[in-house]
């Protein structure tokens, strides 16, 4: 109990210093919110004087003091479970637009991450066996290109094939325009139609590391002794490969748990091509338009989720491993 | 391994079902609808409020919401009727009786009256955007008329205040809206004591309190278009993060020459949307241009057109007066000559612009509308001329060596150009560098963040930058706005109410003098002049005062102006006919300054196909 409170207690003092480091650094960005509208309206034809004009009328609610005092009040705000109001949407606040978009990027990043997890640990085992046969050397290589292309490239080859040459999935969004989110059939159907291709581009770009990472734990396990005992014995097939699988899963437990975290990240290259709803696209726009208090908001989301992963991860592998406890 | 492939068989036929299913379903589309789609867009996240200055808003108001009348951008006073049924201005200028048709209508079947008009203004009152037309004041004279108030010593010009108020601002349901405004009283004398001078306490207070009432209406989230009534062509239906439906609403002035049952609009996330969507014939309109190899793509498919409209703007080159050499004329011109404009727009943008044929400060439709055959045959056309170029050089004191230009003092005579990063203005800045550079100018295209080249404190307006490009035409076709960005706000002189004329402190980008010496006109003030067309002179008057400007624009070079950068947008014949724009200017117009699918449905001049 000692041990957990003492990681829950380093867990919450590395998020207010991830937390810290983001209120400061998202400041160093050129540019601050007052200067993308400013820029905004006069791209708009505004002249400079009407655009100035414009921008103190409608940004006047941000305090002009330094960047300490502004840290303080928001630290205040923080410690009261608010993450303030959106600049850019005047008045919303960031908790609403997070719980709103956190939904559709927590379906489609865990239903991505759990089947390229899958996939590749089949897939990796199955290598793994058979390594020294040319389809071993074909599925490593795939992995490695396909987790090497980046995922937004990905992504868009996915929406060239699939929508532009082929018409088989839709192009953007979370569901048809006809639907009405909620536990209703219709809605379900199109929002499983709509997601095919930002899951299928998770499994694509996570699969490859999945496997290669199997494959080369399965391999070293493989000629653990107590593998050989298994052989020699003459165990079952199914019993050698249930216990080669389990025992070369174990160390990928905790990658699995803090990609859960770090694919929040990715999901702003995805979610951003296929005009997604999730967190990913709430943090490009908000960088963009430097939304500072939304851009803290989506740091702070994805921080937590990784250090708490983390966490959860150490304490479950100590159970899935008891020589972790020795 | 038998069990693992024919699971995998039954997964993938199951898989391939449920897509055929889906797609199928989801494919589904009411027979005997017709739907015109365009590339819109909005926030994913935002919120729903057509309030027009509102953050995030989600509503394309254009389609929902309706104007009093069109802005054809052709002659002073053209417009087409929509909500308002016609209208007088009077007093000199300085009052504008609005008579609204009465068969305008909400799209609950209430009718737009008066009261709608005088909420829509008094929202920018809040947000200060009435004042800065002159505006002080509206009245009621019945739930069909209302007359607007100007300033009688406000300087603006009438052509430019009609479309402010007929034109720039969609008629807001005052059913929706009054509620978040002030009392009446209250608002007005605010909205006077925020007009007081800058530091007094009784003006600072009442900004405050605009600034309150501005972030209360525009924070303001209707949650739904259910909430909300409408006076446009559609009514908004339904949205999700990659569409947005809207339908006709029956109610709209202008219900009869609508075709279109349904506008179906598309998020422009990114532009490579609006590509697929295009190769996909799925949207008719978008309002956007491609590059060369997109461009070859999409307009071979679906019946895409690709159209170029005009547009009172472009990229020019803006000499800073106060660094040297930049202060002598000669150099400025010289280095017009030294520059291929055609080529520069060719590499910079070579679908949707013109090469600018005089550079005057106007575009060449203003240009053969304001100026006579003569007059533009004064003006210097500034052809690629090197031998010109190194003459003027020569004039003050310049050398030209193997190793380039040298300047009087023995330096190098080199240049610095700092430009957005805009991809054409950076690959059209990079051309000019390497064409200066042949002539022995070397010349550093210093491309930054557009944040930072067009920040308030340390941008290019702030004079920090010897060249800098800018955005010249002033984004009207109307002359005054033209030279207005030009000899005001470019260059850090401002103009009082009363037309009295004030330098600024900062700094500017241009620092032209005032007045500036023109041959075969003597002295021209080009600020006065600017400020003298901004009032109601006759016609004749404003001719030739335009002509003094555009000469001595042309003459000084405070700017070069590069090219006139066109509104490039694409549209598809594959399921609706468009009128014959290409011959109509005001037509035409709509491409640039207005949704083109909303105005010609209005004008009955759409059809569908099938």
């Amino acid at each position: 109990m000692t041990k957990l409170l003492r990681r829950l207690g380093i867990s919450v003092l590395m998020i207010f210093l991830v937390a810290a480091l983001t209120f400061f650094l998202i400041r160093l960005m050129p540019g601050n919110p007052y200067e993308v509208m400013y820029h905004q309206l006069l791209m708009k034809g505004m002249s400079q004087q009407q655009a100035m004009d414009q921008v103190r009328s409608i940004m006047n609610a941000i305090p002009n003091q330094p960047v300490l005092i502004q840290f303080v009040e928001w630290l205040g705000q923080l410690l009261h479970g608010n993450m303030g109001t959106s600049i850019q949407e005047t008045g919303v606040p960031v908790t609403e637009l997070v719980l709103n978009a956190l939904p559709w990027t927590l379906v489609t990043v865990s239903l991505g991450l759990v089947i390229s997890f899958f996939i590749g640990i089949l897939l990796g085992v199955w290598s793994a066996s058979r390594r020294n046969s040319w389809v071993s050397g074909l599925i490593d290589n795939v992995g490695s290109i396909a987790h090497a292309i980046p995922a937004y490239v990905t992504a868009v080859a996915l929406l060239y094939l699939f929508n532009v040459v082929w018409h088989v999935f839709p192009s953007s969004g979370a569901y048809g325009i006809m639907e009405t989110p909620g536990l209703n059939i219709p809605f379900l159907l199109s929002f499983l139609y709509h997601i095919v291709l930002p899951v299928g581009t998770y499994v694509l770009t996570g699969f490859g590391s999945w496997e290669l990472a199997m494959k080369s734990t399965t391999i070293t396990v493989i000629n653990d002794d107590f593998m050989m005992a298994a052989r020699l014995r003459g165990l079952p097939r199914e019993k050698q490969m249930r216990y080669l699988g389990w025992n070369s899963i174990l160390p990928l437990f905790t990658s699995f748990m803090l990609s859960l975290g770090a694919m929040f990240g990715g999901s702003v290259f995805i979610e951003g091509t296929y005009a997604f709803p999730g967190i990913g696209n709430l943090f490009a726009t908000a960088i963009n338009s430097r939304d500072y208090p939304v851009i803290q908001g989506c740091f702070l989301l994805t921080t937590t989720t990784i250090i708490v992963a983390n966490v959860i991860a150490d304490f479950a592998y100590s159970k899935l491993d008891p020589r972790i406890q020795a | 391994m038998v069990k693992l492939r024919t699971a995998t068989k039954i997964a993938v036929a199951l898989g391939t079902a449920v897509v055929m299913t889906l797609g199928t379903a989801v494919g589904a589309e009411a027979a005997g609808t017709t739907t015109i789609a365009y590339a819109g867009g909005w926030q994913t996240n935002g919120i729903y409020n057509p309030q027009p200055q509102a953050n995030g808003n989600m509503i394309q108001d254009g389609v929902a919401y309706a104007p009093l009348a069109w802005y054809k951008f052709t002659g002073n006073f053209d417009f087409w009727p929509v909500l308002a049924k016609n209208w007088q201005v009077s007093h000199g200028g300085n009052q504008v009786t609005v008579h609204l048709n009465p068969k305008a209508k909400w799209s609950n079947g209430t009718p737009v009256t008066a009261k709608d008009v005088y909420v829509t203004f008094e929202m920018q009152f809040i947000v200060g955007n009435a004042q800065s037309w002159g505006l002080t004041g509206m009245k009621i004279v019945n739930p069909e008329t209302i007359i607007f108030y100007k300033n009688p010593k406000f300087l603006y010009s009438t052509s430019v205040l009609l479309q402010q108020i007929l034109n720039n601002n969609n008629i807001m349901p005052a059913v929706d809206f009054q509620q978040m405004l002030p009392a009446d009283a209250l608002l007005w004398k605010t909205v006077k004591a925020a007009g007081g001078p800058a530091k007094a306490k009784t003006t600072i207070a009442a900004e405050a309190l605009l600034t309150k009432w501005a972030n209360v209406i525009e924070g303001h989230n209707f949650e739904s278009p259910a909430n909300l009534i409408y006076d446009g062509p559609w009514e908004f239906s339904r949205s999700t993060s990659a569409e947005q439906l809207y339908v006709k609403n029956p109610d709209y002035v202008l219900a009869n020459n609508v075709t279109a049952d349904e506008m179906l609009v598309t998020n422009q996330t990114t532009n490579d949307v609006t590509w697929r969507a295009l190769e996909n014939g799925t949207i008719d309109y978008a309002g956007v241009s491609f590059s060369p190899p997109v461009y070859k793509t999409v307009m071979s498919v679906h019946d895409n057109h690709f159209v170029a409209a005009p547009q009172s703007t472009g990229m020019s080159m803006m000499f800073n007066e106060n660094v040297y050499p930049y202060n002598l004329i000669q150099v400025r011109q010289a280095i017009a000559y030294m520059i291929n404009r055609h080529a520069a727009r060719l590499v910079g943008e070579p679908i949707g612009s013109l090469s600018v044929k005089i550079p005057d400060g106007m575009t060449q439709a203003a240009n053969e509308q304001w100026l006579t055959h003569s007059q533009l045959a004064s003006l210097n056309p500034y052809n690629y001329d090197p031998t010109r170029a190194a003459a003027l050089l020569k004039s003050v004191g310049f050398k030209k060596t193997a190793s380039g230009w040298k300047m009087p003092n023995g330096k190098p005579f080199t240049l610095t150009i700092s430009a957005p990063n805009f991809s054409d203005w950076d690959a059209g800045i990079q051309e000019i560098a390497s064409q200066l550079g042949n002539l022995g100018v070397k010349t550093n295209a210093d491309v930054m963040d557009s944040t930072i080249f067009y920040s308030p404190t340390d941008g290019a307006g702030t004079g920090k930058f010897a060249v800098a490009t800018r955005w010249w035409g002033g984004w009207n076709v109307y002359p005054s706005n033209t030279y207005n960005q030009a000899w005001f706000v470019d260059n850090d002189y401002s103009v009082s109410n009363t037309g009295q004329i004030d330098h600024g402190t900062t700094g500017s980008g241009l620092n032209a003098p005032m007045a500036v010496r023109v041959p075969g006109l003597g002295f021209v003030n080009n600020l006065k002049l600017t400020v003298a067309i901004e009032g109601n002179l006759p016609e004749t008057a404003q001719r030739t005062d335009i002509y003094k400007l555009a000469k001595a624009y042309n003459y000084w070079v405070p700017a070069l102006d590069v090219w006139n950068q066109m509104a490039g947008r694409t549209y598809s014949t594959a399921n609706w006919t468009w009128p014959d724009f290409q011959h109509n200017t005001a037509l035409l117009n709509m491409f640039t300054y207005n949704n083109p699918i909303v105005v010609y449905q209005s004008l009955g001049l759409m059809k569908p196909k099938q």
